[in-house]
């Protein structure tokens, strides 16, 4: 009976793969278009209404089936599926990646297939970010950029110019209460973009290369930490959620936002949305990003003429007019609007009356290799680290460094003796595995070979499936780290990545390998220290509500980490968070202390937040071993008149090692592979400088680089992999802590 | 029922962990004859290679060389479930997740016996050794005699061929001990089944076997029914291993019918010249002038324990111990001591017994 | 002396549970807003967003969150027993037999533990569209146990090890075999630590997010933890139903810890402890 259910439980999913979408067309001979997209709530909504007409028409020869897939997963899986053909016939997403996707062959292009006079109905800022060296290479559906959102009960008309804005601002900050008269993300590119576009400024120069220290964008930088310093009329360290929270409990008067927050607030506050000011000091209006929302064809659909039909839909008027009405979204098609009053999508307009002063974010493949080197600046200046010609002429050196790296490099560098070194640990490692595998055979010998066999087979079920899905991927791992990556392309560049990465002038991969060390040394001592501590006094004879505390204490390791990091984050935030209103309660002056504008201070966050991840581990871990130590021993110690910090040092350290070893090694090996936290928590700021060497490999892989510097990123990994080689070699080498084990 | 031969069998082990590869050899060319029905006792000092004999016959140890049989068969590499043999574990070995009923029923059940029958012969057993309401209970839930009633039962509700004990009574108490080993007495009268016992206590050996085999080192000592072994050891390791308290050992020469060392002087019927031990067991010497004088030994202990007592002390410089009769010597004090007509047994330079 | 302990305890667990009462305050406000301040208790609560993620259906009313929690249990479930089916074997191989290759086995289960995600997500898409498997449920289920497979096998082995062996011999006189061995003897008595193993292999599934959006291609074929990410917009998150969501994703592991957790604080160690 029990094996039947066993059984049954292995079998289930294959019985949800049995069951299959029902095919709408399937019946009428329909071809299915299966179409990928973002889209939450409102846009959600009204994208599946046009669906579900459409397949409900049965003279439209395909049907449509959109699968809503997380932002975060959506640019990577579309890199990955469609080269292989398991991608979607279209997808809609924003402008800002076709460079890359065009580069790799993933879309279709449509010059010369829409007709010139569809294209003239839409908006011209929305058409022209979809060309790409001279190519068209989707059809615009909306138009999202920030705009001034503001709450008519707190601000009764809305700014025209900056002064007036700063004034305004000012009149209704008050900082004791929490009130603040202006909030934005400051500290990213995206929502400073309006000032630094607005006084001029901008990130490529004439040669079309990254150009970052301008005079102008320093002016911007330096008015963004006027608002923020001298003004005091934002708060510090603002995210998304804290630009709604605050908003919607009306502690903010106006915020710098896009179309996507309406629909994450309450409709009953009186939001109103005007277009951002005009920069009072160069007379020029303030221009935000402006990103173009497309629909692609993909270049390796079955279907792509049908696909192409689907596309015009989908940005027709009948389409257009329905995102505009139930999804709320910006529409790039100009008619569509007629059927919306001025008073009736009084917001709506807003946005749209932004549109001409706007900035298309570039689409060159060089654009995300920007985002955080400029990320980096406005932190390091708002907080007030250094200057911003000076920050800005760093972030241009930083960004000139990456993209020298991530080219392909013309010829093999002078670099024979890191080469050579490389040769000889191979050599050094195949000798010592020929002299093990020596041993072995003369051993072999004496084990009995049925013994032999029958382990094997034992094991095969484990070793075939680890050789398949976790060797494989390693070793082709390891070896995308001797190519460099561009745009689907793979050019052997031998030990390069290895060069560059290490002989960065910079000493960043260093640096780094420190902090990562610290790191790992730091979290493991807190976890078992808190862990043991936690666990001696759960330990205690005749203690009531052990497994009530018990219970409690190991929460955080059942919570989702993905979830409570982000929880963490929110408290640690300056004015608002839990963090420092606790330790203001204990008289700490804390109230407004910036905790991510310091490294040392970013990092105890991320500790702090680990810490609390890690130690339930740990106590369990302890726990366990205690309660295996034999109180006859502790009695033997008491007659030997030993006190108790003696039994402590001399009965429980030395018998919980065996079992506090193999978890110390382990703990170490994950902490120095957490991404969540730090990813999450600090995001690496200051300046990259709390990153640790795994979040650098995923910055090398998505956030760097021409399609994603993946040889290089692979290289990184590899590197890693082979610190905590030699880390676990040594330990063990030391303290023997897996020997036991191994026997 | 069935015979077990060893014929030359030979087991060495490799300690894979350690550099020296050199083999270990724990059982050296073994062999013995165990007949049907017969009750053989291995004892020996610890890692003396009896409890790797008793796995060897088990299937639990595979000989490196030679010839194993069981009956006709040749079981060398036969799995342990088909040679129909049963063992008593020293540990007992009892699955703790199962009732003391599953317990004994295991080895019907994994053979696919018919469930009338497994109830049968499980109460059989059980009626036997008195383990009829504990059916139920958990090996947890039983003292230590308990148990061992419980791995006896297991071990005779399959009927096998022959019956191995490794140690079984070493984790009893002493009164215990006895009355499990008369158990076990009266349970091999009832079977008559051939079985082999391992055990390092030679009082077990005395009085269960109905011959011992003493091993030392990997090599069988000496093999005979107990008394003979007692009687004539064929060794000094055997003359010091069997008996208590030890064989008492005196180095001497021996020269024309006399023995002579430091401190003690006696006539034996050996004839020839040469570096001897003499051996002389405890019981065979009282203290006083009772017949012929060996010597003066100086008193340091008495140990009365009970029906006799025995004076500890040394003799010429050796330790020696002796009976004590009548009347009990001072600790501290010389009394001479007086040996047995005929009692002396004499080994010479390599421990081998000189015949007289 | 003991009131200190207890008032320690109660700190250090309100420490502990404070920042998941904040989880619980933003699932049960009907705002998307983050909650900000230092009171985790919620002035309005409605059972809006747990009402909302619930009731997600698709567009011809096919009910999406049934499916996404039926594929998250099975996946999960048939992880556990894979992972543990895997483990369970080669553990004991590894620590009942002596042959060649045993310690590299044992090392190399070990280094697993050391490969960087980042390195394997680029040729794990590769592979698994190889064989085909690819927006399969089952082809989750197998990244996710062999991903579990190496800490499973190693903390079973130490719990293996410390089974005394005896009752294997005793086993095997009685005529057992060696799948006997395991189903009747080993396996009842290791039940602790595989049921420890089997919560950490259901763990390893629960709560992947990463690899399961980049794979399943399908809305009907997601695990919740997938659904959970898409309330995670480009510049905005709908804080409310993503604490919904997260509160129903960790129910059931927080059951099975307090079911679990005297097998959880013995398991953990006993190999190590005894071996």
């Amino acid at each position: 009976m029990r094996r039947l259910i066993l059984a049954a439980l292995l079998l289930l999913p294959f019985t949800a793969r049995a069951d299959e979408v029902p095919d709408a067309g399937a019946s009428s001979g329909r071809t299915r278009l299966v179409l990928w997209h973002a889209y939450r709530g409102t846009e959600r909504e009204a994208l599946e209404n046009l669906a579900k007409r459409l397949n409900d028409d049965a003279t439209v020869p395909y049907t449509l089936d959109p699968l809503a897939i997380p932002y975060d997963a959506l640019v990577d899986k579309i890199t990955a599926a469609v080269p292989r053909n398991r991608g979607p016939d279209l997808f809609i997403f924003a402008h800002d990646t076709i460079g890359d996707w065009a580069e790799a062959g993933i879309l279709r292009p449509m010059e010369g297939e829409v007709d010139p006079t569809t294209l003239r109905g839409f908006f011209p800022e929305t058409v022209t970010p979809l060309i790409y060296r001279g190519k068209l290479y989707g059809i615009p559906l909306a138009f999202k950029s920030a705009a001034l959102v503001y709450r008519k009960d707190l601000l009764p008309t809305p700014p025209r110019t900056t002064d007036e804005m700063i004034a305004a601002g000012r009149k209704i900050t008050n900082i004791d209460e929490g009130k603040y008269g202006l909030v934005y993300e400051n500290g990213l590119l995206y929502f400073h973009a309006p000032w630094l576009f607005g006084f001029g400024g901008s990130l490529f120069g004439d040669d079309g290369r990254p150009k970052l220290d301008s005079k102008e964008n320093a002016e911007s930088v330096k008015f963004a930490a006027r608002l923020l310093q001298q003004e005091k009329i934002v708060p510090q360290e603002v995210n998304g959620a804290l630009v709604t929270a605050l908003f919607s409990e009306g502690k903010a008067a106006m915020a710098i936002t896009g179309p996507w927050v309406l629909g994450d607030l309450d409709p009953k506050i009186p939001v109103g949305v005007a277009p951002l000011p005009i920069i009072s000091e160069s007379g020029k209006p303030a221009r935000p990003f402006l990103s173009s929302e497309a629909v692609f064809v993909s270049a390796k659909g079955k279907n792509q003429e049908l696909a192409m039909m689907a596309a015009a839909f989908l940005a027709g008027e009948a389409s257009a007019r329905e995102r505009l009405l139930v999804g709320k979204q910006p529409v790039a098609l100009k008619s569509a609007w007629d059927g919306l009053s001025r008073t009736d999508g009084e917001v709506l307009w807003a946005f749209r009356d932004q549109l001409p002063n706007t900035y298309a974010t570039p689409n060159t493949p060089a654009m995300k290799s920007l985002w955080s080197p400029m990320d980096n600046v406005l932190g390091l200046v708002l907080h007030g680290s250094t200057t911003a010609e000076e920050a800005l002429k760093e972030a241009q050196g930083k960004v000139e460094g990456v993209l020298a790296k991530v080219d392909v490099p013309k010829e093999e560098g002078p670099f024979h003796g890191f080469t050579l070194l490389m040769v000889g640990l191979a050599l050094a490692s195949g000798v010592w595995t020929n002299r093990k595998l020596q041993m072995t055979r003369a051993l072999s010998s004496t084990f009995d070979s049925r013994i032999t066999r029958l382990a094997y087979v034992y094991m095969s079920p484990a070793l075939v499936a680890m050789a398949v899905l976790t060797f494989c991927p390693f070793l082709v791992g390891i070896g995308m780290g001797f190519f460099r990556h561009t745009y689907g392309r793979w050019d052997f560049v031998g030990l390069a990545n290895y060069r560059d990465l290490l002989s960065g002038t910079d000493g960043r991969f260093l640096y780094t390998l420190g902090m990562t060390v610290f790191w790992t040394v730091l979290n493991v001592s807190l976890h078992v220290g808190i862990g043991l501590a936690l666990a001696l006094v759960l330990n205690i004879k005749g203690l009531k509500l052990k497994g009530f505390y018990r219970v409690l204490l190991i929460i955080p390791w059942a919570v989702p980490s993905y979830i409570t990091a982000l929880i963490w984050k929110g408290m640690f935030h300056p004015d608002l968070g839990a963090v420092n209103e606790v330790l203001a309660q204990f008289g700490l002056n804390t109230r407004g202390m910036s905790w991510m504008g310091e490294v040392t201070t970013a990092f105890l966050a991320n500790l702090v937040t680990n810490t609390w991840l890690g130690f339930p581990f740990m106590m369990v871990v302890c726990l366990g071993a205690l309660q295996s130590i034999p109180s006859d021993l502790y009695e033997a110690a008491r007659l030997d008149g030993a006190s108790r910090a003696q039994q402590f040092r001399l009965i429980t350290l030395p018998l919980l090692k065996p079992a506090l070893l193999p978890a110390v090694l382990l703990g170490s090996v994950w902490t120095f592979n957490q991404f969540n936290v730090v990813y999450l928590v600090s995001g690496g700021n200051p300046d990259g400088r709390t990153d640790l060497l795994v979040t650098e490999a995923f910055r090398w892989a998505f956030e760097r680089g021409p399609g994603g510097a993946f040889g290089l990123s692979a290289a990184y990994s590899t590197l890693i992999f082979l610190i905590l080689l030699g880390y676990s070699l040594f330990t063990n080498r030391v303290t023997g802590s897996l020997e036991k084990a191994l026997e | 029922m069935a015979s077990i031969s060893f014929r030359g069998v030979t087991k060495s082990f490799v300690d894979a962990s350690r550099k020296n590869l050199a083999p270990k050899v724990v059982v050296a060319r073994l062999d013995l004859e165990i007949a049907d029905g017969e009750f053989v006792v291995l004892v020996g000092p610890s890692g003396c290679g009896k409890s790797t004999t008793l796995r060897m016959i088990a299937g639990l140890e595979e000989p490196t060389s030679g010839d194993l049989l069981i009956g006709e068969r040749k079981v060398n590499a036969v799995h342990p479930g088909e040679r129909d043999v049963a063992m008593v574990f020293q540990s007992y070995a009892l699955y703790p997740h199962l009732t003391v009923y599953e317990n004994i029923a295991f080895g019907l059940r994994v053979r696919k016996t018919p469930q009338s029958e497994v109830d049968t012969r499980v109460k059989e057993a059980a009626g036997i050794l008195g383990l009829t309401d504990l059916l139920h209970r958990k090996p947890s839930q039983l003292s230590g005699g308990q148990r061992q009633r419980v791995a006896m039962g297991r071990a005779i509700v399959r009927k096998p061929k022959a019956f191995l004990f490794d140690e079984p009574l070493s984790n009893l108490d002493a009164k215990l001990r006895s009355e499990v080993r008369a158990e076990i007495a009266r349970l091999r009268r009832r079977f008559e089944t051939t079985t082999v016992y391992v055990t390092h206590d030679q009082v077990e050996a005395m009085t269960l076997a109905d011959r011992v085999v003493v091993m030392a080192e990997g090599y069988v000592q000496q093999v005979g029914p107990p008394l003979e072994v007692y009687r004539k050891p064929a060794n000094k390791f055997v003359a010091g291993f069997l008996g208590t308290p030890t064989m008492n050992f005196l180095p001497g020469t021996l020269s024309d019918g006399t023995v002579s060392g430091k401190g003690f002087f006696i006539d034996v019927d050996t004839r020839g010249t040469g570096e001897v031990t003499l051996g002389i067991r405890p019981q065979h010497v009282t203290v006083g002038k009772h017949g012929k004088v060996l010597g003066e030994m100086e008193v340091e202990v008495v140990e009365r324990l009970g029906a006799e007592s025995y004076a500890l002390g040394t003799l010429g410089g050796t330790h020696f111990t002796s009976l004590v009769g009548s009347e009990e010597p001072k600790p501290g004090t010389r009394v001479p001591v007086s040996v047995q007509e005929g009692s002396a047994h004499l080994f010479d330079a390599k421990g081998v017994r000189m015949e007289g | 002396m003991n009131v200190l302990v207890h008032v320690a305890l109660v700190l250090i667990s309100f420490a502990t549970i404070y920042p998941v009462l904040w989880v619980i305050r933003m699932a049960l406000t009907p705002s998307q807003a983050f909650a900000v301040g230092l009171s985790p208790i919620p002035q309005q609560v409605s059972d809006e967003n747990f009402r909302k993620v619930v009731g997600n259906s698709s567009l011809d009313g096919t009910w999406v969150f049934g499916h996404q929690l039926f594929n998250s249990i099975s996946v999960s479930l048939a992880t556990a027993v894979l992972g543990v089916l895997l483990a369970t074997l080669a553990a004991y191989a590894l620590s009942r037999f002596r042959f060649p290759g045993r310690r590299l086995t044992l090392s190399a289960m070990l280094l697993t533990q050391m490969f960087p995600g980042t390195l394997m997500m680029v040729p794990l898409y590769a592979i698994l569209d190889r064989l085909n498997l690819l927006d399969q449920l089952v082809g989750l289920v197998l990244v996710y146990a062999t991903t579990s497979v190496p800490f499973s096998t190693w903390m079973l082995k130490g719990f293996f090890d410390t089974l005394p062996k005896d009752l294997e011999e005793a086993a095997m006189l009685d005529g057992a075999n060696r799948a006997q061995i395991l189903s009747k003897v080993i396996l009842p008595l290791a039940r602790p630590g595989i049921a420890v193993t089997a919560l950490f292999s259901f763990m390893t599934a629960w709560n992947e997010y990463i690899l399961a959006a980049k794979f399943m291609s399908r809305e009907t074929s997601y695990t919740l933890p997938v659904v959970l990410a898409q309330y995670v917009g480009a510049k905005s998150t709908a804080w409310g139903l993503f604490a919904a969501g997260a509160i129903l994703v960790s129910i059931p592991v927080m059951a099975l810890f307090f079911a679990l957790q005297k097998q959880l604080v013995g398991g953990l160690t006993a190999g190590a402890v005894k071996g």
